[in-house]
C-alpha cells in the first residue's frame, strides 16, 4: 500500500493516454463479459424450453384417446399434465414401463378433481396429483426455485390463481400452503393445482372431494404416466415397446414429436461465432496493450532513473511499472463489465435478447455473473500481467545513468 | 559513479570502507537509498505529487529509518517553502522546484549528498541559504560532492577538483581542516 500514492500519481500523469489504455481493457472485457452472458442464457433458455416441452410420451388408459381430436399423436402439444379424466389405470405398469430400454424417466400423474374458489380463480380450478421425487414436467415450470420440496400439506398452484408462495388454500374443507407458483403455460395448467400424490388420495377419499357419480379413486390409481426418452433414443421405438407391455394392462401410448431442436440447431453455433470473437479481439488487442506498456516505460525512464537513483532495486521497478498496468487492467475490467452489464439489460428490458435470438433469454443468475465478471478480469489481468512484463524487465536493466541523462520524462 | 550507477572500468570507489563495485545491483540500490542522496541539474520533481509526497518518494525504499512525514515537512520549512508543501511542482517556480529536490534528496538523511548545480536556478539570496544548510550539514557529519560552474561557491569548498578535456585534477590551497564540503568544477 505505501507504493499506491506513487502508482495512482504515476497513472494521473498522462490521463489521455491511460484512459486511451483504460478504455481498451474494458472493451475487451466488454467482449468477453458479454459473450459470456449470451452463451450462458442462451444456453439456459434452450435448457428451459426443452425441460419445460414435459415429456416425450404420455401412458393412458386406451379410452383416454377419446378425449384427444384426432386420437393418436400429436404432433405440436407439449405434453406436460394428462388433461382432467375418470380413465385410470394402477400404476404398477409404470414401475414396468421404466425399465424399458430407453426409458429415462416416468412419473405419474392423478386427476382428482375441479373445484370452484371464485376468489381466486375465475375458472374451475383442476386438482392434480403428482409424485415430486420423480415428476419433471411441473417442476421445470416453477417461477422460483422451492424453498422446500413439495409435500404433505403443501401445494403448488397455476399462474392465473389469484394467491401466492406461503398463502394457503382450502379445498373440501382441507388447507393447504403453496409452496411455489408456476409460471404461465397458457393452458390448464394456470389454473391447476398440484398435491403430492399421498396428499391427493387421502383428498380423494374424503367425503364430498368428488362427484358422488364419478367413479373412486383408490390408492395406486392413475390417469397418466409420463415418460421421457433417453437422449438420442428413438421415440418410435421406444413408443412400440411400451405399446406392447402396456396392452394387457389396457394402456396406450401417446407420442409427441415436437422438439426445440430447429431453434437449438439455430443456436447451436453462437458459442462458436461468440468465442471467437473473444479469441480475435484478445489476439489483436495483445500487441495493443504490450505496445501501451512499452510507451508507458520509455516515456518514463528518466523517472525511472530518478527512482533508482533514489535507490529502487528493480524488483521494485518491476512491481510499479507491472502495478500501474494492472489498475488500469482493473479499472478497464471493471468499466467494461459495468458496461456490458448495463447495456445487456436495457437490451433484455427492451426484448431484444429475445426478438435476436429467438428464444425466452434467460438472464443468468447472480452467481453466475458473479463467475463470469471473475473469470473475464482474471483474464484482463493475465493480459496486463503479460503483456508488461517484459517493459517492466527492460525498465528495471536500464542503465539508470543514461536514463536520467537521455530520459524525457 | 560515485554512486553506484555506473561501475568503474578501473579503480575501487568505497563508501564507509565499503567497495561499491563489489555488490550485487540490489545492494547498491539499498546503499544507494541509505547512504547517498541526489540533487540533479533538473529538479526531477513527479508532476502529479504534492512537494511534500515528492519530498518522500525516497522513503518508499528506505529499508532503514525512513524519514517520516513530520522529517519531509522539517526539511521543506528548512528550504523556506513551508507554505508551498501541499502544491504540486506546476505551480512551483524552477527555483522552488529545486529546493523541494534539496529536501528529497535529504529526507533519508544520507551521509553522502551528490548534488549538480544545485542553486543553478535560485536567486542569491536563495543560493547563500542553501550553501549555509549544505556548510551545517557538512558540519554534522554529511560529504557533500557538489558540481557547479558558479566561481562565488568555492568559499564553500574544503577541496576543489576540475574537470580538464576528462581528467579530474586536484585544485590547491582551498584546505581549510576536518571534513568540508567538496566543490568539482568542470
Amino acid at each position: 500500500m505505501k507504493y499506491l500514492a506513487y502508482i495512482v500519481a504515476g497513472i494521473r500523469n498522462k490521463p489521455g493516454r491511460n484512459l486511451a489504455a483504460v478504455l481498451c481493457f474494458a472493451l475487451i472485457a466488454a467482449n468477453l463479459f458479454t459473450g459470456q452472458y449470451l452463451i450462458a442464457g442462451e444456453v439456459g433458455s434452450v435448457d428451459q424450453g426443452v425441460n419445460r416441452m414435459g415429456a416425450d410420451l404420455l401412458v393412458v388408459p386406451s379410452e383416454y384417446t377419446q378425449l384427444l381430436p384426432g386420437a393418436g399423436s400429436d404432433d405440436t402439444m407439449a405434453i406436460v399434465a394428462v388433461l382432467p379424466s375418470t380413465y385410470r389405470f394402477d400404476s404398477d405398469i409404470l414401475d414396468e414401463i421404466g425399465t424399458v430400454q430407453d426409458v429415462a424417466g416416468v412419473s405419474a400423474q392423478l386427476f382428482v378433481t375441479a373445484v370452484s374458489i371464485p376468489d381466486l380463480s375465475s375458472s374451475p380450478i383442476n386438482v392434480y396429483g403428482i409424485n415430486p421425487e420423480t415428476d419433471f414436467t411441473i417442476r421445470p415450470w416453477l417461477q422460483d426455485p422451492l424453498d422446500t420440496p413439495l409435500g404433505t400439506g403443501t401445494v403448488l398452484i397455476g399462474r392465473d390463481i389469484q394467491a401466492g408462495v406461503q398463502d394457503t388454500i382450502s379445498i373440501a374443507g382441507r388447507t393447504y400452503t403453496i409452496a411455489g407458483v408456476l409460471d404461465r403455460t397458457q393452458s390448464e395448467m394456470d389454473h391447476a393445482v398440484f398435491l403430492a400424490m399421498d396428499d391427493a388420495y387421502a383428498l380423494a377419499s374424503a367425503e364430498g372431494s368428488i362427484p358422488p357419480d364419478d367413479p373412486r379413486i383408490g390408492v395406486g390409481g392413475v390417469n397418466a404416466g409420463l415418460v421421457r426418452v433417453a437422449p438420442g433414443a428413438d421415440r418410435d421405438a421406444v413408443e412400440s415397446r411400451i405399446n406392447q407391455l402396456g396392452s394387457a394392462a389396457n394402456v396406450t401410448v401417446i407420442g409427441r414429436h415436437f422438439s426445440l431442436d430447429p431453434i437449438a440447431q439455430n443456436l447451436q453455433g453462437l458459442p462458436g461465432i461468440l468465442n471467437t470473437i473473444s479469441a480475435i479481439v484478445l489476439i489483436a488487442a495483445f500487441p495493443l496493450i504490450a505496445l501501451i506498456s512499452a510507451m508507458v516505460a520509455h516515456e518514463r525512464r528518466r523517472e525511472i532513473g530518478l527512482l533508482r537513483s533514489m535507490g529502487a532495486t528493480r524488483p521494485i521497478i518491476v512491481f510499479l511499472v507491472m502495478a500501474e498496468s494492472l489498475v488500469l487492467a482493473g479499472l478497464g475490467a471493471a468499466a467494461g463489465i459495468g458496461a456490458s452489464l448495463a447495456l445487456l439489460s436495457v437490451l433484455d428490458a427492451i426484448g431484444f435478447l429475445n426478438s435476436a435470438l429467438q428464444v425466452s433469454f434467460r438472464i443468468p443468475s447472480v452467481a453466475e455473473i458473479g463467475v463470469f465478471a471473475g473469470m473475464t478480469l482474471l483474464v484482463i489481468i493475465a493480459m496486463a500481467t503479460l503483456s508488461s512484463v517484459y517493459p517492466a524487465y527492460r525498465s528495471s536493466t536500464m542503465n539508470a545513468f543514461d536514463a536520467i541523462r537521455q530520459g524525457s520524462g | 559513479m560515485l554512486a553506484g550507477l555506473i561501475r568503474p572500468s578501473s579503480g575501487t570507489i568505497r563508501i564507509r570502507g565499503m567497495d561499491i563495485g563489489s555488490l550485487s545491483d540490489d545492494d547498491i540500490s539499498e546503499l544507494r537509498s541509505r547512504e547517498i542522496g541526489f540533487v540533479f541539474q533538473f529538479s526531477g520533481l513527479l508532476p502529479t505529487l504534492t512537494a511534500l509526497q515528492n519530498v518522500m518518494v525516497p522513503t518508499l525504499f528506505s529499508k532503514g529509518e525512513a524519514g517520516t512525514r513530520a522529517r519531509a515537512m522539517e526539511l521543506i520549512r528548512t528550504v523556506g517553502l513551508s507554505e508551498r508543501a501541499d502544491t504540486y511542482p506546476g505551480t512551483l517556480s524552477s527555483g522552488e522546484m529545486k529546493r523541494i529536490a534539496i529536501a528529497r534528496a535529504l529526507i533519508n538523511s544520507p551521509s553522502l549528498l551528490i548534488a549538480d548545480e544545485p542553486t543553478g536556478d535560485l536567486d542569491v539570496d536563495t543560493e547563500n541559504e542553501i550553501m549555509q544548510l549544505f556548510r551545517q550539514l557538512n558540519r554534522e557529519g554529511m560529504t557533500i560532492v557538489m558540481v557547479t560552474h558558479n566561481p562565488d561557491l568555492v568559499e564553500y569548498a574544503t577541496r576543489m577538483f576540475r574537470m580538464d578535456r576528462g581528467r579530474l585534477e586536484e585544485q590547491t590551497g582551498l584546505h581549510s581542516g576536518a571534513p568540508l564540503p567538496v566543490s568539482l568544477s568542470r
